[in-house]
């Protein structure tokens, strides 16, 4: 869907664009690219900090498995409001006003268990737009 | 350059030209439901069942509210919905349910500018028929995630993102829609491949867009419809903010494209940059453009043009991957890269057919095609049998005719003014709450809604017959 211009970091790489058009870009842009990972498979990831993209209208990966500690960071990276809402319990989760496009919401896991979360504007807690995190310990 | 001027060219990048084109409705495909006779008989709940073991559950007579009605309902039951304002946000998780009103304009949904949507569907074969849905915060009618689904007969009103909305469903006939008032499009589908669903029958007007597409098509007919005084008319696209990408292989034939330049209607950004023209394919691809009448655009008629995206969350995929189909395609992971980091990805119109259209009245071309590419032709997009005055580049049907070899290779006479639209300012968006929209007039009501039994979208989208459809009559007055 076509949604209004970006603002914060998408409006700073929309004029970074503009940018490169003036200087004609060309098809070179439009290429082919196989740096790929995640996808719908469950994600194993180490570390601590691991990022799920909220596009228009889906959770990508739809389910990560996280270390316990580990900071899950979800992006707006579509051009829809979202929001990130827990199915039980209020302890986490962002609201449509704080997580625009371009946005971001973070929050670190510490208690094994698996979480179910959804976008209400785009799904239920089981079906349409939704995601989990299973942490293990 | 201003922040404004820089916008501004990246509209025109982002769509390069502009087009519009008007028309009227050749009815010539009836896909209204079937009416094969009455619900009868009545079971221990109140609620009568009918012949085939559907229950026709009434509001208010069984039930003080759509919602409560329909969490009761099996599937293959009828909603029956008497006259009256509803203000409520339904949702639908029970498939293969008739939701109907018994009058079409009747029948409102009143969201009050407080709820969501007026009907959200998240199951399979649903049907929603005859009534109208108005002052949502996001959309009228909204179906996502669904396999079998129809809209008919419904009228959406000033809702603040979509009238009649489609996401990640296939199988699907939206017919005798009215939708107006929407600061996006009146009428969108987005992320299918291959949609198998036909857009019929429709009269879309001062929204943002009339129609828009993203990465959505594959046997999508958008026929026999009305498509004037939006912002922008006819606008299929793509972009990596949905999966399923690019946007490819609808079908547009005998639709009736004017007055796409409405200066005082609500409009996302994108909508004021693509003001002003008819059909205008946005990085859509293989797209059938045929026998449509446009008319009375500021812009182009018929636009071909890319679609830069920035901070894309993927690349174009290869062309040889396009026949992949969305159920494999949305499975696909997202690279791992920051969105910054991909930066800018231009989607261009590729393969695009454009033939039979009578197109006029253009304030740039009524044919165009444009792209930051040096070489237009290498995007194998054809022309022919067109009606017109003017084309961007000139002689365009002679530099890409659809049948034989070029008979002109001067792509450059004649292209595409960018500087042009860069010093067009486009008049502001009106909140979709305060704009001017037009109450909708009385609109058809479905046959026999009292009467007729449930029909569940099992069996969409009906066939249309695209050869018998001609060329739109210019309507009376325009």
């Amino acid at each position: 869907m076509l949604r209004p211009l970006p603002t914060g970091r998408r409006a700073r790489s929309w004029l970074s664009a503009l940018a490169i058009v003036s200087l004609s870009v060309t098809a070179s842009g439009c290429g082919g690219g196989d740096d790929r990972s995640g996808g719908s498979e469950v994600s194993l990831v180490e570390g601590v900090e691991v990022e799920v993209s909220s596009i228009d209208n889906t959770f990508r990966p739809e389910e990560i498995e996280v270390a316990a500690g580990t900071e899950v960071v979800w992006s707006n990276d579509g051009r829809n409001d979202h929001n990130v809402l827990p199915v039980e319990g209020e302890e986490w989760g962002v609201e449509v006003a704080d997580f625009e496009p371009g946005a971001e919401y973070r929050h670190r896991f510490t208690e094994p268990g698996t979480y179910p979360y959804y976008c209400s504007l785009h799904g239920t807690t089981t079906k349409g737009m939704v995601g989990t995190v299973v942490v293990t310990g | 350059m201003t922040r404004t001027a820089r916008r501004t060219l990246a509209a025109l990048l982002a769509f390069g030209l502009l087009a519009a084109a008007c028309g009227d409705d050749d009815d010539t495909t009836d896909a209204s439901p079937t009416t094969d006779g009455p619900a009868a008989g009545r079971d221990d709940d109140g609620a009568d069942e009918g012949d085939g073991g559907s229950v026709t559950h009434r509001v208010p007579g069984d039930f003080d509210t759509i919602q409560a009605a329909v969490d009761a309902a099996a599937p293959g039951d009828l909603v029956l919905i008497e006259p009256g304002t509803y203000e409520e946000a339904v949702d639908v998780t029970t498939d293969e349910l008739t939701i109907r009103g018994l009058d079409r304009n009747e029948v409102v949904l009143d969201g009050g500018f407080e709820l969501e949507n007026g009907i959200r569907v998240l199951a399979d074969g649903v049907a929603v028929e005859n009534m109208t849905a108005q002052n949502y915060t996001t959309n009228g009618f909204f179906w996502t995630g669904a396999t079998g689904y129809r809209g008919s007969y419904l009228t959406a009103y000033r809702n603040g993102d979509y009238g009649v909305y489609a996401f990640d469903s296939v199988k699907g006939q939206l017919e005798h829609i009215y939708a107006s008032g929407s600061p996006d499009a009146g009428v969108y589908i987005g992320q299918c491949y291959p949609c198998d669903t036909v857009i019929t029958d429709v009269i879309s007007e001062y929204n943002g867009l009339g129609y828009s597409g993203t990465n959505s098509g594959g046997n999508l007919l958008i026929v026999n419809s009305t498509w004037r005084f939006n912002r922008a008319g006819i606008v299929p696209n793509s972009g990596s903010y949905e999966l399923c990408y690019p946007g490819r292989e609808n079908t547009i034939v005998g639709n009736t494209v004017h007055g796409n330049s409405q200066p005082d209607t609500p409009a996302i950004d994108v909508a004021l940059l693509a003001m002003g023209n008819g059909i205008l394919v946005a990085g859509s691809n293989r797209n059938v453009v045929e026998r449509n009448l446009v008319f009375d655009h500021e812009r182009t008629g018929i636009g071909l043009v890319p679609f830069p995206e920035e901070e894309a969350n993927d690349v174009v995929p290869p062309e040889e991957d396009w026949d992949r189909p969305c159920e494999e395609t949305r499975d696909d992971p997202l690279p791992d890269l920051d969105p910054a980091d991909l930066g800018f990805v231009l989607w261009d119109a590729v393969g695009n057919s454009i033939t039979g259209n009578v197109v006029s009245g253009s304030g740039l071309a009524d044919l165009a095609l444009g792209s930051l590419q040096p070489d237009l032709a290498a995007l194998r997009n054809c022309f022919a049998g067109n009606t017109f005055e003017t084309t961007a580049p000139e002689q365009l049907e002679a530099l890409a005719p659809c049948e034989g070899d070029p008979t002109a290779t001067d792509w450059s006479a004649g292209a595409l003014d960018l500087g042009a639209l860069i010093a067009t300012e486009r008049p502001p968006a009106i909140d979709y709450q305060e704009a001017p929209t037009p109450e909708p007039p009385d609109q058809p009501n479905m046959p026999d809604a009292e009467t007729a039994p449930a029909q569940p979208a099992t069996n969409v989208p009906f066939s249309v017959d695209l050869a018998a459809i001609a060329v739109p009559e210019r309507p009376e007055g325009t």
